[in-house]
């Protein structure tokens, strides 16, 4: 499964794929650290699955995704307990 | 939470016996005049007032049961004045009942007949009953009114107080959780990558919480001590935000020793981190200054952010440095002040004005 992250935070992608090792069926295929890398990788890429930060700067992982067409699977990732 | 009812207490009763005996001498001296018996008028008007004391207290107890206090007053007040005349006629019928004892005391034929022909004078009774009855109860109602008054008065002093503590306990604030919490994440990750870096943050992490702890008791801190905690925490942050965050300090050295609410520089910084960082993609220059005016001795601290000062930030922020403002002047009087501005576009800048030497808070001494 062709996978994406989508974090501000180096550390935080890191750690995320560090976490996905334990999957060999997720494949993390790039890495994106706004919105607007993250559409880029949408659109070269295709993937089937992303993980996405909620808050970010600029643009929120909710903005980011209102404005797509069609968008993978999505997983929300956030340190922020208000979203829960 | 305070019982609403006021219990049966010592002025009620001192109220109810005096009035319903003052009443009994009333009718004791109207009698007197009009017809001239004291001490058979006295005694039947003593037995009158008896009546009276028991049905209003029987009137209490019944308002009291039904929880008319807790009513708004308009309604409180309705449901009494309505209830007047029902009392009268109800003295009235004593008054009735009573009337051939009274004969009998003042040498008059003690039938019902003749007390029937002389129907209006119960029917005075009845009317009078209506002043009586309405003393009573504007009296009962003042009296309740005075003491809700009071109560609510008293309630809302142990609010406000309540209030300003939570607030200064607010002030004093612990180490913001979400902060330890993203530190902990970013630290996770380090722990593979760089070991040594990452423990050199734990360290930095030990030492912030030691300082959050230390400060907790005292009033003041130098600003040297509040500096080198708030240099530990930018550091942890770096971590986080990497080459999206830069730091600059341009500090004289007479300011470290000068006094200030443990927290202040923090709450600015932290301020300038959420807001300047997380919000604005790309990279944000935070600046630290701190300089001593040479025309009034004050302690000037600013901290800049590149950013914009928007609506939610003037709003948000707006709480949390009146907030500061407030204890810096409860601190050190109208001299101290806080400002935020967007001066120069595109620049952030908070401003803390301290005055030099001992704060206004009692016993404080310069914290080593």
């Amino acid at each position: 499964m062709k996978t994406i992250l989508v974090d501000d935070e180096r550390l935080a992608r890191k750690e995320l794929r560090r976490l996905l090792i334990k999957h060999p069926q997720v494949e993390v295929v790039g890495e994106a650290a706004d919105a607007e890398q993250a559409r880029t990788l949408l659109s070269e890429l295709h993937p089937d699955l992303m993980f996405l930060d909620v808050q970010m700067p600029g643009e929120s992982g909710f903005d980011f995704l209102g404005k797509l067409e069609a968008f993978p699977a999505v997983i929300f990732t956030t340190a922020f307990d208000q979203f829960r | 939470m305070r019982m609403v009812r006021p219990k049966p207490h010592v002025a009620y009763w001192i109220c109810q016996s005096a009035g319903w005996l003052a009443y009994a001498l009333l009718c004791t001296i109207s009698a007197w005049i009009t017809e001239g018996h004291v001490a058979g008028y006295f005694v039947s008007a003593l037995v009158l007032a008896a009546a009276g004391f028991l049905l209003t207290h029987l009137f209490r107890w019944f308002v009291l049961s039904r929880g008319w206090l807790n009513l708004a007053p308009g309604s409180l007040v309705i449901r009494m004045v309505a209830a007047i005349p029902g009392l009268s006629l109800l003295h009235t019928i004593l008054n009735y009942v009573e009337a051939p004892f009274e004969s009998y005391l003042v040498g008059r034929p003690a039938t019902f007949d003749y007390i029937n022909q002389h129907f209006v004078y119960l029917l005075f009774d009845f009317l009078y009953g209506f002043l009586t009855f309405g003393f009573w109860c504007s009296v009962y109602l003042g009296f309740h009114f005075l003491e809700e008054r009071r109560r609510a008065e008293k309630e809302s002093w142990r609010l406000a107080e309540a209030l300003s503590r939570a607030r200064l306990d607010a002030l004093r604030a612990q180490v913001n959780p979400h902060f330890l919490f993203n530190a902990l994440n970013s630290l996770r990750a380090l722990i593979d990558e760089n070991p040594a870096q990452a423990r050199d943050a734990v360290t930095r992490l030990a030492s912030i919480l030691r300082y959050s702890l230390s400060t907790d008791s005292r009033p003041t801190v130098p600003f040297g001590t509040e500096l080198s905690f708030v240099m530990d925490y930018l550091e942890l942050e770096l971590l986080r935000f990497e080459d999206r965050l830069s730091v600059r300090k341009i500090i004289q050295p007479e300011t470290l020793e000068r006094q200030i609410p443990p927290m202040l520089l923090q709450t600015l910084v932290e301020n300038a981190v959420k807001y300047g960082v997380s919000q604005n993609p790309g990279s944000v220059e935070l600046s630290i200054y701190a300089s001593i005016d040479p025309l009034d001795d004050r302690l000037c601290i600013r901290v800049d952010n590149s950013g914009h000062l928007n609506v939610e930030q003037s709003r948000s922020t707006g709480t949390g440095l009146r907030n500061a403002r407030e204890r810096l002047q409860g601190l050190f009087g109208r001299g101290a002040d806080l400002q935020i501005a967007e001066d120069i576009p595109g620049l952030v800048r908070v401003a803390v004005f301290v005055p030099n030497g001992q704060s206004l808070a009692n016993g404080v001494s310069p914290a080593s």
